[in-house]
């Protein structure tokens, strides 16, 4: 009878045991990414009439400490990619797609805000990769999706991907990035 | 994206319907899910109205309907059986891709072929595409990493902001960019800033439009 309450304990403290582990596993991590690397956040972007350039405002998370940076300089710090949440990825790719053809926002606060209201975004590896991207016309552009782990492939048009803020957070921040670059006129109609 | 509903009252319609969708025949259907061919002639002309579940899981499982759909009690949903398919391309080398050779090295026939999923639209003709491999293209960053296989039509013309690869005479190079129509004149341009774009001069050459890009491959 003790033995089989002790071992009725025994499985439910190791059930309790691999939970706690868990969790604290996810907290350490986000906790490691965030003392590994000054991980950085887009507070907004605008267009200087002066330089005929986008600047982007870039903070250090959980930081007052904020810099500015031409937009087109991303191509050659592709690194600071790799410290900004996908989502940011994707806006920045968006705004150098305003720049590459020449259209004009004046102030994107409102645009950045729009995307970060349903979500905090986070660093996080990446869940989901670009398999394949179908060029057609603009309005009719594709995107094959693949799931990291599995053979789970799905397929989208390019325009209603990047209208979900969710999806594109499960995308590592260079193919975020690609998609914003695609599909900038999407969120620009927005 | 709205979808025609059509509603097929009897099993043997819609297995007709199914089939004549699908392009395929009774025999290969039959090869195909194990069931005499007999019996789906005698599904498909009404001589059997209740077939065994056995044979209807397993035809509903290959047109990929629900058994209901298939006895006629819900309806039909157009599908696109022939709008996606698997087609055999031939992968070329880059150097392979110079205008004068593209032709010939694609008689040759000495080529290993790639399999991709193609859009069966009425203007994408899958005899004229061929299939290469990307080794390092900065000036296209982000869309064109080393390790992508590009998949390009060299039978359509170009639009403008497509992406094309085209034949350079003054240094007997292929590129890959982003094509820029402005009436008659064509500017090749590249993603990346750093990198000059390109007014097409007369004895230069499109090769091909970039139709699909496929990444992480090898």
């Amino acid at each position: 009878m003790l033995k089989e309450i002790y071992g009725n304990n025994q499985v439910q403290s190791d059930v309790l045991h691999d939970f706690i582990n868990f969790c604290t596993s996810g907290i350490m991590f986000i906790r490691r990414c965030l003392a590994d690397k000054k991980l950085l956040v887009l507070d907004d972007f605008y267009y200087c009439n002066r330089h005929k350039n986008y600047i982007l405002n870039l903070r250090v998370r959980n930081k007052h400490e904020a810099f500015k940076l031409n937009v087109q300089d991303i191509y050659s710090k592709k690194y600071l990619l790799k410290l900004v949440s996908s989502l940011d990825a994707y806006l920045i790719g968006v705004v150098l797609g305003l720049l590459q053809n020449e259209i004009i926002v004046e102030n994107g606060t409102s645009i950045v805000n729009y995307y970060k209201y349903f979500n905090d975004p986070i660093v996080m590896p990446a869940l989901i990769k670009i398999d394949t991207l179908m060029f057609a016309d603009s309005d009719n552009d594709y995107i094959i999706l693949k799931h990291n782990n599995s053979k789970f492939t799905k397929k989208l048009p390019l325009i209603d991907f990047s209208k979900n803020p969710s999806l594109l957070l499960g995308l590592s921040s260079t193919d975020a990035f690609a998609v914003g670059l695609k599909s900038f006129d999407s969120i620009h109609a927005a | 994206m709205a979808e025609a509903q059509v509603l097929y009252p009897t099993i043997s319609s819609v297995l007709s319907y199914l089939i004549r969708e699908a392009g395929i025949s009774e025999s290969e259907l039959a090869n195909q899910i194990n069931i005499r061919r007999a019996t789906i002639n005698r599904i498909r002309s009404g001589k059997i109205t209740d077939p065994k579940s056995s044979t209807l899981t397993a035809i509903a499982k290959y047109f990929n309907v629900s058994v209901d759909q298939l006895l006629g009690y819900t309806p039909l949903i157009k599908t696109n059986h022939r709008s996606h398919s698997s087609i055999q391309v031939p992968v070329l080398k880059w150097e392979d891709m110079h205008a004068p050779a593209l032709s010939s090295a694609i008689k040759a026939n000495d080529y290993t072929t790639f399999e991709i999923e193609i859009n069966r639209e009425p203007d994408v003709n899958s005899n004229s595409l061929v299939a290469v491999k990307v080794n390092s293209c900065e000036a296209m960053w982000p869309y064109f990493g080393e390790e992508s296989i590009i998949i390009v039509d060299y039978s359509i013309q170009p639009k403008n902001k497509n992406f094309v690869l085209a034949y350079i005479s003054e240094t007997n190079e292929v590129i890959l960019r982003q094509i820029l129509i402005d009436g008659k004149s064509k500017v090749l341009s590249p993603l990346h800033s750093d990198f000059s774009s390109r007014e097409m001069k007369k004895e230069d050459k499109i090769i091909g439009v970039v139709i699909h890009v496929k990444r992480d491959l090898w």
